[in-house]
């Protein structure tokens, strides 16, 4: 073990080691009287977070596998950690998300009525970290499995923080049932992989034989459950909006990601072929990213908006490691490499950008206590500092340049569209086309989606007494929320406009899991930090000398109101009224239904009454999963029927069980 | 040097000109003589001139982003492939230039929403809901195109050298019309949007910037007329390139016809408006999906021919 591997580790454990001080400080906290402050946590919080950044930082360019076991056995396996290329991007991501999410949590906790409270807090917090820097670092499925586990249920605790409300409770239970169902099918899959293999090891599997697929398919399933692909997205909307604010934000940013780790680790690394894979990741991916942005663009409250948002981008991310694996599978390295650059690249993109919003939320929330955007407007002069990072934040989930949201979902245009002209069958490269089509209806789509979502909740005037008051604190001065949100909008700009230079830093990951030495920065030929630049010259020079002189003698005056005299926010475009038409298009899906009624004596021509009514239902949530609970409901209700409690009816069932095994026995 | 000289006095002269060409064949098919060809440059410098009134409830967005938007378009006009004679040979990338183009909507979107009006709003969204249909149709037509030539490039695929482009006379051709189509949708221009409406329950470019006035409403304008000129004038490429004469001619010849491309495109634009009327809300659909067949056609040919 050489100097540098030797660093790395002592950074990874004195990370690990942090957190878990935090967390028996507040189990002290709870036993004794001692109160702890807040900042104390998020201090402990920041410290582990850039430990873990300087570990990563260190270790990023090191190819080889380094190790180490904590017990000699842990059950069936050591407990025994690893980190290599893979798992430093996976690292620095949640070292940057930790570090500016503890920055922002004193705003939520300094609400809490209770240190109780507020420990609870902290104490999910921290083990949600332990539990996800361990999974990325795990080496075996044993090691994995546990630490898998002590995410999910931190994570399904903090949802239900607000226990006493009944849609939190909702939500904390479609979280634990989904993680619960993933966990059963990556269990499943890891049971056969030994068997196959003969080792929990995660390095000593291969996913090339066909012996393997069924396992292969079930990791892909349990993943895309945990990531909350399409069908199984239901839960996320849900979950994502009771989670308290910075608790989302590591939780979209963060936890989502494990998934998607798993996934290049053991599919991609273990060079995973199987058509079946390929074309299901490939087509829920597609479906995911389509639906996803469809119903964050008709959706009402802003973190629902932003949690299906996220369910579009891990369907994005799905597409690119299709693309990934398609071209493995030809043997195209040129587009293998741009597509495992795009995926890690917008892994990481997705991951800062989404906390970043989350916290503008969670902002928002704060300081309106609402989340409804026909409550919000004109939020860009009460919260400038929250404006201005939601808004960088929006143009980089639109993948608008000069942002890193836009370099990533190039590579990925990109990589499809060069396997369209690619030496592989017909049927593939008119998917590459088809996937292109989509790709860009999806990115009109989210471009509608964040315009609704920045032009509705920051633009316009107040459409309520909350959002008039709307106050971000420290009077003007950046609090610890706004500052995180602007070191993460500071970040997305700086990844954007250095797209090249960053993703020459993802060349030993592009080796390791491609194999090939392209340097990365040679995929993204577009000068997008100079012309940025040249851009930003032009706009603040044309600002100043063609609008500047202007300025002063400028007339403020009411809104054009057709000369009626000046109309009340009423008269204004709502969240609703602006997705409306696409929502029109689309109202088989959204079972988008409008009721209008007029009432009166002459209805026609002097209405009194005008009633319109909006109704929409989602699609999956009524008609499949709502049936399917029904069914299991009616079943469970009819089955009830067979427990007589009369002695003589369950010992007939004894003895029919009987019978039965005796026939069994004789036949077989 | 003489290539940058035609293309920046091109780049100021030719948007406003290509607007005062359509109105005046619309004059023309109205039997009015009309406003000389210059008018819009000389609307547009009243305008500097005038005093400037916004609404006291907008933000920074409202004026920042008509500086922004006039910026974006003016780098794009060196990215797009509309005119043979390109001064600096920057790559000009198929889809960050469909993104660039988003990015300008993403503010101009903004900046209506802004003020609070109900027109603005009502503007904004039918923008994005149109953008959102035609997005898919624009990007197949270029990637199509991109596709065949084998690069993403669209300064070398427009580059009049790539030879497996050179008998792809259908393809080009389809890809015009497709570009066309999607344009007039993109453009606002008329089977889409009424750009002469008086009523601004109906309107949709006009009704964004309903707020706009003075040098913010010019460089409004502007931005508007060059990237009627940009996109006017990559769908006139793609149907220059159709003629296998081109091919040959020598590049003053394609400068020239280039630019006659742009005005010949004008003109039927204005043709189409005189002769047709808007179409309504609820059937716009219908006609984005003749681009949007178009571009699949585009799609099928690239396909076919890339056979192995």
């Amino acid at each position: 073990m050489n100097s540098i591997h030797f660093t790395v580790t002592t950074l990874y454990t004195a990370a690990c080691l942090v957190w878990a001080f935090g967390f028996v400080i507040t189990l002290i906290s709870d036993v004794t009287k001692i109160q702890i402050k807040d900042k104390f946590f998020s201090f402990i919080m920041m410290a582990g977070g850039i430990t873990a950044i300087a570990g990563a930082v260190k270790g990023f360019c090191y190819k080889e596998l380094f190790g180490y076991q904590i017990f000699p056995n842990f059950g069936l396996a050591p407990l025994s950690c690893q980190s290599d290329t893979l798992t430093g991007p996976f690292i620095l991501l949640m070292g940057v998300i930790t570090t500016t999410s503890a920055l922002a949590c004193p705003s939520y906790t300094s609400g809490l009525a209770t240190k109780n409270e507020r420990n609870l807090f902290y104490k999910l917090i921290f083990l949600l970290l332990l539990g996800t820097f361990l999974s990325f670092v795990s080496a075996n499925a044993i090691a994995f499995l546990v630490c898998f586990e002590v995410m999910s249920l931190s994570t399904a605790g903090l949802i239900a923080s607000d226990h006493i409300r009944h849609r939190a409770q909702r939500a904390a239970f479609s979280y634990i049932t989904a993680s619960r169902v993933a966990t059963a099918l990556l269990t499943a899959a890891f049971l056969w992989m030994q068997h196959i293999s003969g080792s929990f090891n995660f390095d000593a599997w291969h996913f090339e034989s066909s012996r393997t697929l069924p396992a292969a398919l079930m990791i892909f399933i349990g993943v895309a459950i945990k990531a909350g692909l399409w069908p199984t997205h239901v839960y996320l909307p849900q979950s994502y909006a009771e989670a308290p604010g910075p608790a989302t934000a590591l939780i979209s940013g963060l936890v989502s990601k494990v998934s998607i780790y798993l996934m290049l680790r053991l599919i991609v690394l273990g060079d995973c072929h199987s058509p079946y894979v390929i074309y299901a990741a490939l087509a829920l991916g597609l479906i995911s990213s389509v639906w996803g942005v469809l119903f964050a663009l008709v959706e009402r409250d802003i973190k629902r908006l932003l949690a299906y948002s996220s369910v579009e981008n891990m369907g994005l991310i799905m597409v690119g490691i299709a693309l990934a694996m398609l071209s493995k599978h030809y043997g195209l390295p040129g587009i293998a490499a741009i597509a495992v650059t795009g995926v890690i690249f917008h892994t990481v993109n997705h991951g800062l950008f989404k906390s970043l919003l989350m916290l503008g939320a969670a902002s928002i929330e704060k300081a309106t206590h609402t989340r409804e955007l026909s409550q919000l407007g004109g939020l860009a002069r009460r919260m400038p500092w929250t404006m201005l990072g939601f808004f960088v934040g929006g143009m980089a989930i639109c993948a608008m340049p000069p942002t890193n949201g836009f370099a990533s979902k190039w590579l990925i245009y990109q990589g499809y569209f060069q396997l369209s002209f690619a030496q592989v069958p017909l049927v593939d490269r008119a998917i590459a086309m088809a996937v292109i089509g989509s790709l860009a209806f999806v990115g009109a789509l989210s471009l509608a989606c964040y315009a609704k979502a920045i032009g509705i909740a920051f633009l316009g005037r107040a459409r309520s007494t909350a959002a008039k008051a709307a106050d971000e604190g420290a009077s003007g001065k950046l609090t610890g929320l706004t500052l995180a949100q602007l070191i993460l909008a500071v970040i997305c700009i700086i990844l954007g406009t250095s797209a090249s230079v960053c993703m020459h830093g993802l060349s030993p990951v592009l080796a390791y899991l491609t194999g090939s030495y392209a340097d990365p920065s040679s995929l993204f030929p577009i000068p997008q930090g100079q012309l940025c630049l040249v851009g930003l010259i032009l706009a603040s020079s044309i600002y100043i000398l063609v609008l500047g002189p202007k300025t002063q003698s400028i007339n403020t005056y009411i809104t054009w109101d057709c000369g009626y005299g000046p109309l009340s926010a009423r008269a204004e475009e709502t969240g609703s009224s602006f997705s409306h038409p696409i929502g029109r298009i689309f109202a088989q899906i959204l079972q988008l239904d409008m009721v209008t009624t007029i009432d009166g004596k002459d209805r026609r021509h002097f209405p009194e009454q005008i009633r319109v009514e909006t109704k929409m239902s989602p699609y999956l949530e009524t008609r499949a999963y709502r049936r399917t609970l029904d069914l299991i409901s009616w079943l469970s209700l009819t089955m009830t029927r067979l427990q007589t409690g009369s002695i003589h009816v369950h010992l007939l069932y004894v003895f029919l069980t009987m019978l039965f095994l005796v026939l069994l026995g004789i036949t077989l | 040097m003489l290539k940058l000289g035609a293309f920046l006095v091109s780049i100021t002269l030719m948007p406003p000109l290509t607007v005062g060409i359509i109105r005046k064949v619309k004059a023309r098919f109205q039997n009015r003589i009309g406003a000389p060809i210059i008018q819009p440059i000389l609307d547009i410098i009243k305008l500097m001139h005038k005093s400037e009134t916004i609404s006291k409830h907008v933000s920074w967005i409202f004026r920042s982003a008509s500086a922004i938007n006039i910026s974006v378009l003016i780098l794009l006009s060196f990215l797009i492939p509309w005119t043979t004679f390109h001064p600096l040979n920057i790559p000009g990338d198929l889809f960050f230039i469909i993104y660039l183009l988003a990015l300008s909507r993403f503010f101009t979107v903004l900046a209506a929403l802004d003020a609070g009006s109900a027109f603005g709003g009502f503007g904004a969204s039918r923008e994005v809901t149109l953008a959102l249909l035609v997005e898919p149709a624009v990007i197949l037509c270029l990637v199509s195109l991109g596709s065949t030539a084998g690069t993403s490039n669209l300064t070398e695929v427009f580059a009049f050298n790539n030879l497996a482009l050179k008998t792809h006379t259908g393809l080009w051709f389809i890809a015009g019309c497709g570009l066309f189509l999607a344009s007039l949708v993109e453009l606002s221009r008329m089977p889409a949007d009424d750009p002469t409406t008086h009523l601004e329950l109906t309107m949709v470019h006009e009704a964004m910037i309903l707020e706009n006035s003075a040098t913010n409403l010019a460089l409004v304008e502007m931005t508007h007329f060059i990237k009627i000129v940009l996109l006017l004038g990559i769908s006139s490429q793609c149907f220059l390139h159709a003629i296998p004469y081109m091919w040959r001619a020598s590049d003053l010849t394609r400068g020239l016809l280039s630019v006659a491309g742009v005005f010949a495109l004008a003109t039927t634009i204005a043709v189409i408006e005189s002769l047709s009327v808007k179409l309504r809300w609820t059937k716009l659909p219908e006609f984005i999906a003749y681009a949007v067949a178009m571009s699949i056609f585009c799609v099928l040919i690239a396909l076919s021919r890339n056979m192995h």
